[in-house]
């Protein structure tokens, strides 16, 4: 079997033609030769038996007569047929009545039936009964040679092989000739396909030449050849057009085959790499990386190439004239859809000028714009880092915070371009008095740090604030002005104070606080004491809220009298917190920090809702005049609180007293914040009838120039100014000229903290309107204020309570 | 005695051809209906009737044999098989040819020429041999069927009736 697979199909084909039709002949003959022996010897039985009835009836009377001469000539009647060689009647006592024999019998007919011989091999034999009236009367016997029959066998057999041979050469014949139909057109299909390959044309066409299965085989070969063609020009069609997208794409484009050579490279990967006409290699592409870029992309294009792990990477290349140009590589591995690896794609882009612009980007996000010195984000990087590194060195490293001193009234006053050039100088200043790796940054508006690194002890530090202080104490000349600026500095340690950078913030703007406090122009280092001011303040926070829900607060009326007549014209509302552990505690230990934490709004509006109220009953009894003023301190943030006036037109509202009964008194700083927006806000309050007054009036920065633009009713002097009446002249000027100033632009005056009779005398030679203090009356709770408003009533002349 | 003993055996060995020959003639069915015993006949001067009356125990075709000794011609008719010695002249036969032939009756007769001359069948024992001449005529008009293989066995055969 496996000699007949090792043969040509056309060898196949013949030898399965020729063995098949050998086996059906062979078993046709063999069945045609058996049938032949069968029915030869089935003829010689039937003939025998048709002779043997003849003769045997034919002798019924010669054997009762026992005519011996009938007898042997009706058995003699048999030897026409040289077949029969052997013929023997019996009576019917099995005794031989008559026999015949030919010469080929070998022995004759025994006396008795019982000794006949019979069923030789050779011999066909058969015994008829001899019958009379239905009753036997004797035997025939006759025997028969087949040697006719197999001689005729013998005959046929020769012939039928004969017959055999010449079929299995003509079947030999036929199918040496008739494969030729099945193998022909394979060999043509074989043919095609050489065709296809040597030519690589995949338009060729097998040929078809019949309707059957071969013809078949070709349509659907050539089908297959129509699907690989439009595959095959897709295939193609995509290549060109691949190949033009990467000839105008502006980005480089290699494809390297699995033995890592570069096979292709766009015109711009050419532009980018500066290889103009020599054929591109990988290493010498990869020896122009730099350096400091190498060894990272060396690790990604290694698991690129073993594990097929996709790499983008961003690094510099040196170029022959040593120019650096950052690119951008992206690469990918290709796989067949078997997962067979294909070799690798990828790109580069020059990303030179993207660098830069992420350069000038992180200067954008890093540095100050104004100064150039780094904000507040990179300085933090730095303090993180620092901190970081300080800790595994035995050096400190010192955080500086400063603040300009009355840098808002620079700007206001002599607006901000200047205000711009006094930072930039100043930024300058700071840069310069400090060494190469410390770090100077503005972090606001005027607000700068400085980190020392490096530092050994306090005393480098306090060198260095000194420093700084002092260049800084030097006027500055700006658009032909001579300016001076001094910082308040706020000083932290690392590690000593903290190892957090936030808090490190924290502390040194607290010291620069403490700074400030301590007169400005001075540097401070941070110590415990402020976080305890801190927490002591958070207490207090806590516990104002709690005040502020449980209803701790009570008011005290300081009365204001008119010094000429000494009528009382109205009183101040004050606040006190009654704290049920510590007592009556004074508007200056919580008002800041309500001012500070916005619970302020909630404590304003709790005072302003009870004065009124109060004061709207006081009215109603008559104890109090129809035009007197009930006076509310306004915080900063209350000033600023959008809701204030809405607030305020309520409380009048359900208090039922007229809006001329109310004066709120503002402090001269708040206004001086924002002088603008102070005056709208002033004015919307003024247009609705309530008055207004400047509190403190003296202890800031208001400028007459303002002053005479601000819708101000009533402005207070400060206690002061009143304090050292009649000691201090320049005092006694400052507050005439207050008092006549104010008459000048149509304001009443108050003045605050009178004490002493030489007070009230001076004051009242000077035509101040109304005054308030102790020698008048000291603040009263209601019930006082009712009993002094009904003694006052008696005692109209009564200077003091 | 030796003679009288050999006349016996003859006797016998013609009784029993007789009725070998009985077995080879076939009568019409009008005359011997199936299983009806045969009538055999013989002349009263017919000699040796004792050896005859063996036959009654013996059967052809199936059928009884019966003995019967006639006197008269009339008698024939009665008869399936006349025997007739051969001393009886074969004129009897001239005589009662038509009684004979048309009773279907079977005539075996010795004496020479009895076939010839009208008789159906002639048998003549000689030493061992056994001549039969047979006259198929008679036998046919006779309306007898004799057995080919006993006409193949016949010596002489006849076709033509009585010789007028």
């Amino acid at each position: 079997m496996k000699l007949l697979h090792a043969q040509t199909i056309r060898t196949k084909l013949v030898i399965i033609a020729v063995t098949t039709s050998t086996l059906i002949l062979l078993i046709t003959t063999a069945a045609f030769l058996s049938l032949e022996l069968y029915f030869g010897h089935q003829d010689l039985n039937k003939k025998l038996s048709v002779i043997g009835q003849v003769i045997a009836e034919r002798s019924s009377a010669a054997l009762v007569f026992r005519d011996e001469t009938l007898l042997r000539n009706n058995l003699a009647s048999l030897n026409s047929d040289s077949s029969v060689i052997k013929s023997c009647i019996y009576d019917d006592e099995k005794v031989l009545a008559a026999s015949n024999l030919t010469q080929a019998s070998s022995n004759g007919c025994p006396q008795m039936m019982a000794t006949l011989k019979t069923n030789e091999s050779s011999y066909v034999e058969q015994y008829f009964p001899i019958k009379l009236n239905d009753q036997i009367i004797g035997t025939l016997y006759i025997a028969c040679y087949d040697g006719d029959i197999m001689n005729r066998f013998k005959q046929v057999s020769f012939f039928a092989a004969f017959i055999l041979f010449s079929t299995i050469i003509i079947a030999l014949l036929l199918a040496t000739r008739l494969q030729r139909i099945v193998t022909n057109p394979l060999r043509l299909l074989a043919s095609t396909i050489s065709d296809i390959i040597q030519r690589n044309d995949f338009s060729i066409r097998a040929n078809k030449h019949h309707d059957d299965e071969l013809g078949h085989l070709a349509d659907i070969f050539n089908e297959l050849l129509s699907k690989i063609e439009n595959e095959h020009n897709s295939l193609k069609s995509s290549e060109e057009k691949f190949r033009k997208l990467t000839s105008l794409s502006p980005v480089g484009i290699f494809q390297i085959n699995p033995e890592g050579e570069i096979t292709y490279v766009n015109q711009r990967w050419r532009e980018i790499n500066n290889i103009k006409h020599q054929d591109p290699d990988l290493q010498a592409w990869f020896s122009n990386l730099h350096p400091e870029d190498a060894p990272a992309l060396n690790k990604l294009w290694h698991r690129l190439v073993t594990e097929h792990e996709d790499m983008a990477n961003e690094v510099r290349l040196i170029a022959k004239n040593g120019s650096i140009s950052w690119v951008y590589i992206q690469a990918t591995s290709l796989h067949s859809k078997e997962g067979k690896l294909l070799g690798f794609l990828g790109s580069v882009s020059d990303i030179s000028e993207l660098k830069k612009a992420q350069i000038q980007m992180e200067n954008l996000a890093f540095y100050d714009p104004l100064t150039g010195l780094a904000n507040r984000r990179l300085f933090k990087n730095r303090l993180a880092k620092a901190v970081k590194s300080v800790q595994r060195s035995n050096k400190s490293i010192a955080l500086l915070f400063l603040d300009l001193d009355q840098f808002k009234r620079i700007n206001d006053t002599l607006g901000h371009d200047v205000g711009d050039s006094l930072l930039q100088e100043i930024a300058r200043r700071l840069d310069h008095n400090v060494r190469e790796n410390d770090t100077v940054s503005r972090i606001g508006g005027d607000e700068f740090t400085i980190l020392l690194t490096d530092v050994n002890n306090t005393k480098d530090v306090q060198i260095v604030a000194e420093k700084i202080l002092h260049s800084l104490s030097r006027p500055f000349m700006l658009n032909g002005q001579e300016i001076i600026s001094t910082v308040s500095i706020g000083i932290t340690m690392t590690p000593e104070d903290s190892i957090e950078p936030n808090t490190l913030m924290k502390n040194a703007d607290l010291a620069m606080y403490r700074a400030k406090e301590l007169g400005r122009n001075n540097f401070q280092f941070f110590s415990e004491d402020m976080n305890t001011a801190i927490l002591h303040n958070l207490e207090i926070e806590k516990e104002l809220n709690l005040a502020i829900k449980r209803n701790q607060f009570v008011l005290m009326y300081q009365p204001k009298i008119r010094i000429a007549d000494n009528k009382i014209t109205g009183v101040e509302s004050l606040v006190r917190w009654r704290h049920p552990e510590k007592g009556m505690i004074p508007p200056d230990d919580f008002i800041p920090i309500a001012e500070e934490t916005g619970q302020i709004i909630k404590i304003g509006a709790w005072v302003l809702e009870h004065s009124c109220h109060e004061m709207g009953s006081l009215i109603r009894e008559g104890l109090m005049p129809h035009d007197s003023k009930v006076a509310v301190n306004l915080s900063a943030k209350q000033f600023s609180d959008p809701d204030l006036l809405q607030t305020v037109l309520n409380i009048l509202v359900q208090s039922k007293i007229d809006p001329l009964n109310l004066e709120l008194e503002i402090t001269e700083s708040i206004i001086m914040d924002d002088v603008e927006a102070a005056i709208n806000i002033m004015e919307t309050i003024k247009s609705k009838g309530i008055h207004l007054a400047i509190d403190d009036f003296g202890t800031g920065y208001s400028s007459l120039a303002y002053l005479k633009r601000f819708p101000i009713d009533v402005l207070k002097v400060d206690r002061s100014f009143v304090k050292d009446i009649p000691e201090d002249k320049t005092d006694m000027a400052i507050t005439s000229a207050v008092i006549a100033m104010a008459h000048k632009l149509s304001m009443k005056v108050v003045a605050e903290g009178i004490e002493t009779k030489e007070q009230l005398d001076f004051l009242r030679e000077n035509n101040c309107d109304d005054g308030q203090g102790y020698l008048l009356s000291r603040p009263l709770t209601l019930p006082q204020l009712h009993h002094f408003l009904v003694s006052n009533h008696k005692q109209p002349d009564k200077k003091s309570p | 005695m030796a003679e009288a003993s050999e006349r016996s055996e003859k006797e016998a060995r013609k009784i029993d051809h007789v009725l070998q020959l009985t077995k080879f003639v076939q009568w019409p069915a009008i005359s011997l209906a199936q299983l009806a015993p045969i009538e055999l006949c013989l002349f009263a001067t017919t000699p040796a009737q004792d050896a005859w009356q063996k036959i009654k125990l013996r059967k052809s075709q199936n059928r009884e044999i019966r003995l019967r000794i006639i006197n008269q011609d009339s008698q024939l008719s009665q008869c399936h098989i006349l025997f007739i010695h051969e001393r009886i002249p074969n004129s009897i036969i001239k005589k009662n040819y038509y009684l004979l032939v048309s009773n279907n009756i079977l005539t075996i007769g010795e004496k020479k020429n009895f076939a010839k001359e009208g008789g159906i069948i002639e048998l003549n024992l000689d030493q061992n041999k056994v001549d039969i001449k047979i006259n198929t005529q008679t036998a046919a008009e006779a309306k007898l069927n004799i057995n080919a293989n006993l006409t193949e066995l016949a010596s002489s055969v006849y076709s033509q009736g009585h010789i007028q």
